[in-house]
This record gives C-alpha cells, sequence and structure tokens, in this order.
C-alpha cells in the first residue's frame, strides 16, 4: 500500500497535534506517537482498500481525521491513563527527598552567602569580624560607623541571598523541572493531577509553607497527608495547587511486561 | 432525552472498554486498530470505541499487567504495529469480569421482571 506524500504530512501533522498536548517521558511519547501514526494510517488504508485502491490519498485520510476526535481530548486522556499509572509517593520517600533537600539547601545558602560577602570584604575591612563576635569599639566611632552600614548593607545582602536561594531551590528548580535535588536522587517527580506538567505558579502554591518557613505550618500540612488525603497522598499544600507527588519510574500496577 | 441516554451509554461502554477489549484479545494478539475495528463489526456497531478510549485504555491494561505488546513489521510501506497479548492475570481477570457482568445482567433482568414484567 502506498501513501501521497501529502496523505502522510496530513497524518502526521495530527499525530503531532495530538501528542503536543502529551507531556509525558520522551521514550513513551515516541511509542504514542509510533502507535497513533500506526492506527491512522491502517483506518485510512482500510477507506483506501474499500474504495478499490492501493493507494492512500489527502481524502482518506481528511475523511478519518474528521471522524477522529478532538486531539486535546485524545491527549486528555493518554494523561489520565498516565497518571493512573504511576505509584504515588508516600510519607517516608517524601521526607527522605525533603531532609536532603533542606541539607543540599543549607549547602548552597552558605556558598550564596560566600559570593555575596567575598566580593564585598576589601570595601569593609574587618566588618565581618566586628559584627560577627559584636566586639564594637565605642572609642573608634569611625570604624563604628563603618561596621553599622557594613552590617545594615551585609544584612540585607545576606537576607535577600537566602530568600533568592530557597525560591531558586524549591519554586524555580520544581516549576521548572518538577523535581528538587533530593526528590530527583530518590525518583520522585512532581505533575499536576491530571499528569501534566507543573508550573511555575503550582510550584509556588504547593511550597508556600517551606517559603513561609514555619515548621508548624510544614507539619500540619504533613499531617493532612497522612490524616485526611492519605489515598492521594497529597499535602494540604498539594490539594490547593492541585499537584501530586509520584515515583516516576514505579509503575502502580506492579509487573510492567515490555516486549519487543 | 436522547442527549441523556447518549450521555449515559457513554459511561456505560467506557465501563466495558475492558471487558470488550480483554475478549478479543483471548482470541488472539491484535493491534489497536484491528481491535477497534474487530469490535465495531462483531457487535454490529452497537460497541464502538475511539483512539481516546481504546489506546489508554491498553496503556493502562499493560501497566496493570493484564496485556503486553510486542511491535511487528506488518509489510512494505506499512509502518511497524504494536501488538497486545493477554497475560495470565489478564485471563484471570476477563473470566472474573465475565462471570460478575453474567450475575449484573441476570439481576438488571430480575429487577425489570418483578417490577413491570418487562422481560
Amino acid at each position: 500500500m502506498e501513501i501521497s506524500k501529502e496523505a502522510r504530512t496530513r497524518l502526521d501533522n495530527r499525530v503531532s497535534r495530538i501528542v503536543s498536548d502529551i507531556d509525558v517521558y520522551e521514550s513513551d511519547k515516541q511509542e504514542i506517537i509510533r502507535e497513533l501514526t500506526s492506527h491512522f494510517y491502517d483506518s485510512s488504508m482500510t477507506r483506501a482498500q474499500t474504495r478499490g485502491s492501493s493507494c492512500i490519498e489527502k481524502e482518506d485520510v481528511d475523511a478519518i481525521l474528521a471522524e477522529s476526535e478532538d486531539p486535546a481530548a485524545i491527549a486528555a486522556e493518554y494523561m489520565k491513563s498516565f497518571v493512573n499509572s504511576l505509584d504515588r509517593a508516600g510519607v517516608v520517600s517524601r521526607t527522605i527527598a525533603f531532609v536532603v533537600d533542606l541539607l543540599t539547601m543549607l549547602i548552597a545558602v552558605f556558598a550564596v552567602l560566600l559570593l555575596l560577602t567575598l566580593p564585598l570584604l576589601p570595601f569593609f575591612p574587618g566588618s565581618i569580624v566586628i559584627n560577627t563576635t559584636g566586639n564594637h569599639d565605642s572609642t573608634m566611632s569611625a570604624v563604628s560607623f563603618t561596621s553599622a552600614l557594613s552590617s545594615a548593607i551585609f544584612t540585607i545582602l545576606w537576607s535577600m541571598g537566602i530568600l533568592a536561594t530557597i525560591v531558586i531551590y524549591f519554586v524555580v528548580l520544581e516549576g521548572r523541572f518538577g523535581f528538587t535535588p533530593g526528590k530527583w536522587l530518590l525518583g520522585l517527580r512532581v505533575l499536576k493531577d491530571d499528569g501534566t506538567r507543573i508550573n511555575y505558579v503550582d510550584s509556588l502554591l504547593r511550597n508556600l509553607p517551606k517559603l513561609l518557613g514555619s515548621s508548624s505550618l510544614l507539619a500540619l500540612d504533613a499531617l493532612l497527608m497522612v490524616i485526611l488525603f492519605r489515598k492521594d497522598q497529597q499535602r494540604g499544600f498539594d490539594k490547593i495547587a492541585r499537584t501530586i507527588v509520584v515515583h516516576k519510574d514505579k509503575k502502580s500496577g506492579g509487573a510492567h511486561p515490555h516486549i519487543g | 432525552m436522547q442527549e441523556d441516554i447518549d450521555k449515559w451509554l457513554k459511561e456505560l461502554k467506557k465501563g466495558s472498554t475492558k471487558l470488550s477489549i480483554l475478549s478479543l484479545l483471548h482470541s488472539g494478539d491484535k493491534y489497536g486498530y484491528e481491535l477497534i475495528h474487530e469490535l465495531e463489526v462483531r457487535s454490529g456497531g452497537v460497541i464502538t470505541i475511539k483512539e481516546s478510549n481504546a489506546y489508554p485504555a491498553l496503556h493502562t491494561m499493560e501497566s496493570d499487567g493484564l496485556v503486553e505488546s510486542y511491535w511487528k513489521e506488518s509489510g512494505e510501506g506499512i509502518p511497524p504495529r504494536k501488538y497486545y497479548r493477554i497475560t495470565s492475570k489478564g485471563r484471570e481477570f476477563l473470566s472474573g469480569m465475565i462471570r460478575e457482568w453474567k450475575r449484573y445482567v441476570k439481576a438488571i433482568d430480575d429487577i425489570w421482571g418483578v417490577t413491570d414484567g418487562n422481560k
């Protein structure tokens, strides 16, 4: 069976439109592309054969695509099945990931503070020693003024540095990639509850307790996951942001045979 | 009214997709389009499933270990096809579903028979 160039282009375009809304790993995506291509090819081929032709023409593909569903609807069903097939991450793996993240972030914060401080040291000689030890010498008013000024500058700089590191670490990294270094290490991934990727706003929402730095809020949020949202394994702020955390390689059905 | 019935029917068909697919695979390995086409032909056009229902369902069933898949070349110029094969877990699941289906249909029949004799 032959296929005209125009027919093939139309077919490929439709498949591309469907998978453009399917946000899964590249290998899964390629598998879906191959299967949908085969599906539309076979349907068009049946139509060509019915009209006694041995070549799939543009009209065959058009007729098949006209009967086919909305590409976004097909993609949405794929995403639903994808997200249902993944194992939700429980409180143990998520806590371990969080502890790893906290330690990594502390190192990152330390590195950022060093980077912010070292280049400015030549302008404020001795200021760090005075600030950190509190050994102000009241007889040296010039030094006191410099130390007060540098103290203010460093306090602002350091606060901004710490806040920026926390935001970048938890919100930007997760919003961009769907995981933090801790989650990556544990093989976890954050997704929307419909299986699509999260964006920066989702990431900001679900990470609010971490940004606010309130340990009681963090504990309450996690407690909600254990008590109230155990089935979906969602923290309170996961529920608000409509996000879930999954094991990216673990299928919930157990065995996942893959032949060929 | 027809709109409501169509909506209900859609849900009913969705609920029986697994049963239909596994029943067809019970008689031999099949690829996606073949499954969709054969289902329509064998049910006299009553049971039709669309791409959005068939392929994601097959994906889920594969994750659940009810079916397994393999790619096979189909001939010159034809793209390779993904074939599905029922597993032993799938067979067990199918016989359980058929048993429950029959029980359910009988129960519904009994309800009709009792209430208005519409049997």
